[in-house]
């Protein structure tokens, strides 16, 4: 038994060293990081002037849970991250409904098209939708062309363009959750109610969405989670108004050159996901009411 | 099978949406490289003819070349990590296990669930500190901490369709465990080992989080060098770097579907009448 153990410990060695260098030591220091003191934010970009090391401080998370600005961000962050995800999932559900009764060639080249977004450069995707909306992009040109719009919209720098930016990056992954998910519901189930003589809606209603409900809730958890960390769509499509919690990571990090005030942040950013994953689970675990029967 | 509209008429009906739906979602990737074939200076797409003029500049420009030579060997650093590391795991998971190996192995999943802004904010101080500041290798580790995942899963699911049997009879005729590893296991996990290198060289070719935060101007990657252009300034040059990148995109994963897919086969075919086309 102690051949396969040491085989075993070191064919795991490289990932536990990665995940423990580049995961574990980081958030440990990040952690002890927001509990120092700010610094003198002369020495730009000299040594270690963002944060005194070796200190102890409550300042940064004094100043983070009293700041209104912060609640702000905080609660936008939250809400947009419920928006994007439930619209994500609900615009998944009739793609991934669609796409699991294809064929399995055409379902993989259905696929494809919705994981490139995803695969393809982040930046590339947004650029390519800001000169879409834009006030010289072809929605425009086409709605003012057809009369039904006169002068430029100006869709980009507000609310609705970050909704829309993120909700394109978050959707591939509501797709494949949901295109997984369908493809495991028994075929027989829909063709016997059919039998029953049930409907197309009301088969679809009574025995596919039924069947649907926990995976349709696995990825709104999950595109809740990924949403919560929006950067670059509110960075890029947004104004100041839209800056979420991972912006301003970025602007006491770069800007304000406030490391400690940086890190509690990213720790507040963590609890908040690790809450929202919790709570997520605990709703799993509950008794569902309601089975199809 | 299971659908909300019935009859024929409303089965090619909902087909043309999901048609029309999978184009709007590509639609930003193919505009942008449409606007990149303009003769012009501005964000148009081309009217006519169609130029090479703006991937001409970006393949005469220092800085942009010099940022996709970078992206590629950080990519390749990235997958070197990542398939050290998320096939020893798998392995270790699959066939030696040990106490402690599957809270490993869920540990090793939760990159997957931390912003990307957070894991920059982490890796920052901490380089800071103990060196390597600014260097490829940095941004390489941090990619793979995000491509490591997927790989383990990868090389998890294949080595437990595997047939243990054949590492057992190699055994049994007196292979050496070396021997096994060499000549059974890996050319069984070959395929998935093929996808997911593939997946790991694009994740990390563009990536753009992680790298704007642990990037300085000696260790600039591709889309670091698009992100000021992005927000600054207004020239297609822009759109041809998204050519290109995205053409890099498509052609590594087509890569390693092919590559996959051949390596499966050359096992289907050393295996005589074993279906190389089985689960995956």
């Amino acid at each position: 038994m102690a051949r396969p153990d040491r085989r075993g410990w070191l064919a795991a060695a490289p990932a536990a060293a990665l995940l423990g260098l580049g995961f574990v030591v980081p958030f440990a220091l990040l952690l002890r990081l927001s509990f120092c003191d700010g610094g003198h934010r002369s020495g730009f970009g000299i040594g270690s002037a963002f944060y005194v090391p070796g200190t102890w401080s409550l300042r940064a998370w004094r100043e983070l849970l009293a700041d209104p600005a912060f609640q702000e961000i905080l609660r936008f962050t939250i809400g947009l991250g419920f928006l994007v995800a439930a619209l994500a999932v609900g615009l998944a559900l009739p793609l991934a409904l669609q796409i699991a009764r294809l064929g399995s060639r055409a379902r993989a080249l259905a696929l494809g098209a919705v994981v490139l977004p995803k695969l393809a450069n982040v930046l590339v995707v947004l650029y390519g939708l800001e000169l879409l909306l834009g006030n010289a992009g072809p929605l425009q040109r086409g709605l003012s062309a057809a009369g039904f719009v006169e002068g430029p919209l100006d869709l980009l720098h507000g609310f609705a363009a970050t909704v829309v930016g993120k909700t394109w990056l978050i959707l591939p992954y509501a797709v494949l959750i949901l295109v997984a998910g369908i493809g495991r519901i028994d075929p027989e189930l829909a063709l016997a109610a059919r039998g029953l003589g049930a409907g197309a809606w009301r088969r679809f209603a009574r025995v596919t969405l039924p069947l649907a409900l926990p995976w349709l809730a696995l990825a709104f958890l999950l595109s809740l989670i990924f949403a919560l960390g929006a950067f670059v769509s509110p960075y890029l499509l947004g104004g100041p108004e839209q800056f979420t919690l991972a912006v301003d990571v970025h602007r006491q990090a770069f800007e304000n050159l406030h490391w400690p005030r940086a890190a509690a942040e990213s720790a507040a950013m963590l609890a908040t996901i690790g809450a929202i994953a919790a709570a997520g689970r605990l709703l799993r675990r509950a008794p569902r009411h309601g089975a199809p029967s | 099978m299971i659908r909300p509209a019935g009859g024929r008429v409303g089965g090619a009906l909902a087909t043309g949406l999901l048609a029309v739906a999978l184009a709007l979602l590509v639609s930003p990737l193919a505009y942008a490289v449409w606007i990149s074939f303009t003769p012009g200076e501005l964000l148009e797409p081309p009217a006519g003819d169609w130029s090479l003029r703006w991937y001409r500049q970006f393949f005469a420009s220092r800085q942009w070349t010099d940022g996709l030579g970078r992206s590629l060997r950080v990519a390749a650093e990235s997958v070197a990590l990542a398939l050290a590391g998320g096939f020893g795991l798998g392995f270790a998971v699959v066939r030696a296990r040990f106490r402690g190996v599957d809270a490993l192995a869920s540990a090793v999943l939760l990159p997957l669930f931390v912003p990307a802004v957070v894991l920059g904010m982490g890796l920052l101080p901490l380089l800071r500190r103990a060196g390597g500041f600014g260097s490829e290798e940095s941004i390489a580790a941090a990619h793979a901490l995000v491509s490591l995942p997927v790989v383990y899963l990868m090389t998890r699911t294949a080595l437990r369709d595997a047939d243990p049997e054949l590492e057992r009879a190699a055994q049994g005729l007196g292979a050496s465990g070396r021997m096994i590893l060499l000549r059974i296991t890996l050319p069984l996990l070959a395929p998935a080992l093929a996808s997911g290198a593939a997946m790991a060289f694009v994740l990390s070719l563009n990536e753009f989080v992680v790298a704007l935060f642990l990037g300085t101007a000696g260790n600039e990657t591709l889309p670091k060098v698009i992100w000021p252009s992005l927000r600054y300034t207004l020239s297609p040059l822009v759109a041809a770097a998204s050519g290109v990148t995205l053409a890099l995109t498509v052609a590594v994963l087509l890569a390693g579907v092919a590559a996959a897919r051949l390596l499966a086969h050359a096992r289907g075919a050393r295996r005589g009448a074993r279906v190389s086309a089985g689960p995956r």
